[in-house]
């Protein structure tokens, strides 16, 4: 159950917690694109957070893509969830999809490696090499959610779907 | 330059020779659409440097909303080619950025990262 509430607007100008929403879809290029500006968009007003809207974002998106690549339907959902924390703020980008049990097991294997690592930005570098000697596609984009946003990647199956999500903290600036 | 513009999906680039550099320009949103015709731009102006060389490349990305990995991929593979060549022959690449997209920020900082001496960011903010 997700504990949504709203911010007091004294806290930092922020509009309209909860700000939760879920989608399912089929999503092509086109769409993932214009579903990550929405995301920029809403989370930028209502967060009050230009860097966290745009981590938001590219985590949206690059996970959108990965479903797409790996997806063995042509549809998708993506959820995002502002839950409340005893000083602040959880919110997670989560997307699901069905998956070839390889897939997800080489999904599985990235999220713990970086889990793993005692600097995921050394890693993203590691994988920044490998990515130049690839011929398809770049396995760059959870790894770039991980070291470029800081957000914390997990994955699970449910209902029989792979979801990858990317999680973040965040605390409301105090007006002053 | 004797590369065409590109012009696809939402992206467009272009490049330009200014003297002794090479000038590209990139607006819009690169995303999976257009991600190995961006390869195949950065390569083409590899090669053209390789055939009229240039000291540096500026890459105005500040009218670029997004990047894509994938599309990332074609610069860290551009960087690879030039870090490959003779190191007296090698060209400097400069990026023009803005704060106005904040993932500009993030992404140059790993590309600078990894490309060490090679790359020059310049943001205005």
């Amino acid at each position: 159950m997700v504990n949504d509430r709203r911010i007091p607007a004294e806290s930092g100008g922020i509009e309209a917690l909860p700000a939760s929403f879920a989608i399912r879809f089929s999503p092509s290029s086109h769409l993932i694109s214009i579903v990550r500006r929405f995301v920029h968009s809403f989370y930028g007003k209502v967060l009050d957070d230009a860097e966290l809207a745009s981590q938001l974002a590219l985590a949206t998106h690059e996970l959108l893509e990965n479903a797409v690549k790996y997806g063995t339907t042509n549809e998708a959902g993506l959820a995002v969830t502002v839950a409340e924390l005893d000083d602040g703020f959880s919110i997670t980008v989560a997307i699901r999809n069905r998956a070839e049990e390889e897939d997800i097991a080489e999904a599985r294997r990235l999220i713990d490696a970086l889990a793993g690592a005692a600097d995921p930005f050394a890693y993203y570098q590691e994988l920044m090499h490998e990515a130049a000697e690839r011929v398809d596609g770049s396995g760059l984009g959870i790894a770039r959610i991980a070291a470029e946003t800081g957000m914390t990647l997990e994955a699970a199956i449910v209902d029989d779907e792979l979801e990858i999500r990317a999680r973040t903290t965040f605390k409301p600036r105090r007006s002053t | 330059m004797n590369i065409p513009d590109l012009v696809s999906g939402e992206l467009t680039a272009s490049g330009a020779r200014d003297g002794d550099s090479v000038r590209l320009s990139f607006s819009g949103n690169a995303d999976a659409r257009v991600d190995r015709e961006l390869e195949a731009f950065l390569g083409k102006v590899h090669a053209e440097i390789l055939r009229d060389p240039a000291s540096e490349v500026i890459v105005d990305i500040r009218a670029l909303e997004f990047m894509n990995s994938s599309c990332f991929k074609g610069f860290i593979t551009w960087i690879v080619q030039v870090r490959r060549m003779d190191p007296k022959s090698r060209y400097r690449i400069r990026f023009l950025s803005t704060s106005k997209h904040p993932w500009q920020k993030r992404s140059l900082h790993a590309i600078s990262y990894f490309g060490g001496e090679l790359i020059v960011i310049e943001s205005d903010n």
